[in-house]
């Protein structure tokens, strides 16, 4: 039997930081369950870096997740992120390093930001 | 036991744009000194940049039991990106024991009073939190605001950024595209602060410029700093701020798990400046790295000012270009 989570009594409308999953963890150690449905409604956003570490917590758990009332921002950052996991754009970008020996030198390259 | 007078340096001071004076107190166990703040004089992210730099660099010489008189009578307008980092400032040197003094002229006395300055908000210590911060949701600002990241603060801090996240998004009147892309700016910034800085606190400031459509955006810490925090993790072969600022805006994590981590700096850069067209700005360490649509470099600074932590300033347009695409960017 699947055992609904409702976000929203764990975590306010904008997650922004990695470890609020420990919330979520806190709240799941105490049920005795291997299968959740986490239900998105009222979450009106989620950081990348939480979405990472919720795909993770999953991954490394045994439980069976399925997501529910995800809005189109959480819908976009989770699809994005799982896609992301197993393949990583590892192209160097390689950037111009500029010194300034004279104090003038660098405030005139200030005035041109 | 008293201070030496030095109201002779106090009136060389006002003829000269930037000195630092020194007095001998009597038993010579401490030193004072005197550091003005230069107008920026415009809203270029330079100028402000350039004036920060200035106060960098003397104020690397203080030491603890010092006494520093900071000077704000030049300022005519306070921007994020130079009175964030100075409230922060102020914050480390009173915790070393630094004695700070501030005087600041009539014309910026009702606006540093306003956003707090230079203690800050702190939803820590302020009761009834929430409704102090709502009390801006008219204005076009918000307050200099400290954002929990020690451990245990988690909660405060997700309520604390969901509140004035909101409260940011009332007053610009944002909507669509903009909602997500200023809550991903704030969100990736804040949690590498809390990964990473290894601080008790964050920093952020808000200002939005109506008539110039664009708002400007300050986080901050006094923490590790990029390279700092690459070596707390053992990360081996980065070994300069040049290296640091290269290798996190590549995305090199200081975590194991290298295929999901990082991200956050360089979709962030890429998604505020190739899609928005605005200002990306980051400092750590003695060396900055700025991206905007007509140059990308980093720069090293041969003087004393470094900035010991990250701090990052955002240009951020008010409206999304014709065909920019917010998901494009997400990885």
């Amino acid at each position: 039997m699947k055992r609904v989570i409702n976000i929203q009594e764990l975590l306010p409308s904008t997650i922004a930081s990695r470890d609020a999953i420990e919330a979520l963890k806190n709240r799941l150690n105490v049920i005795d369950c291997s299968s959740f449905v986490f239900n998105f409604s009222g979450i009106d956003f989620i950081s990348r870096a939480f979405a990472d570490e919720l795909l993770h917590y999953i991954k490394n758990s045994n439980f069976l997740v399925e997501f529910e009332s995800t809005n189109k921002n959480v819908t976009e950052i989770l699809e994005a992120v799982s896609k992301n996991r197993s393949k990583r754009n590892n192209s160097f970008h390689k950037i111009a390093v500029t010194h300034f020996q004279r104090k003038e030198e660098l405030n005139n390259f200030l005035s041109l930001i | 036991m008293g201070l030496y007078h030095i109201s002779q340096a106090n009136a060389d001071l006002s003829t000269s744009k930037h000195q630092l004076f020194r007095a001998f107190c009597f038993n010579l166990c401490y030193m004072k000194y005197e550091i003005g703040i230069s107008n920026p004089g415009s809203d270029d992210m330079g100028a402000s940049f350039r004036s920060l730099l200035e106060v960098l660099e003397q104020v690397g010489e203080v030491q603890p039991q010092d006494v520093l008189l900071l000077d704000l009578h030049r300022l005519s307008f306070v921007h994020p990106f130079l009175i964030l980092p100075i409230c922060s400032l102020i914050s480390k040197l009173r915790q070393s024991n630094v004695t700070v003094e501030i005087t600041h002229g009539a014309g910026t006395k009702s606006y540093l009073e306003t956003i707090l300055f230079p203690e800050g908000f702190n939803a820590m210590t302020t009761g009834d939190w929430g409704r102090q911060l709502f009390n801006f949701q008219n204005k076009t600002y918000l307050p200099i605001c400290q954002i929990p990241v020690a451990g245990g603060t988690t909660e405060v801090r997700e309520q604390l950024l969901t509140t004035f996240e909101n409260i940011l998004l009332h007053q610009l009147k944002l909507t669509g595209q903009m909602i997500s892309v200023v809550k991903y700016l704030i969100s990736e910034a804040m949690d590498n602060i809390v990964d990473h800085a290894k601080v008790s606190n964050g920093w952020i400031m808000v200002q939005n410029y109506p008539t110039k459509r664009f708002l400007d955006i300050c986080i901050l810490d006094t923490g590790l700093g990029l390279l700092g925090s690459y070596k707390a993790f053992d990360v081996t072969g980065i070994n300069t701020d040049i290296e640091a600022l290269e290798q996190a805006i590549n995305g090199k994590s200081t975590k194991q798990i290298t295929e999901t981590r990082g991200y956050g700096i360089d979709t962030s850069r890429r998604m505020l400046v190739d899609g928005l067209k605005g200002k990306y700005f980051l400092f750590s360490g003695s060396a900055f790295y700025i991206y905007t649509n007509e140059l990308e470099q980093i720069t090293p600074l041969s003087r004393n000012g470094r900035w010991n932590g990250t701090m990052l300033a955002l240009r951020i347009p008010n409206a999304a270009p014709v065909g920019f695409n917010y998901t494009a960017y997400l990885e």
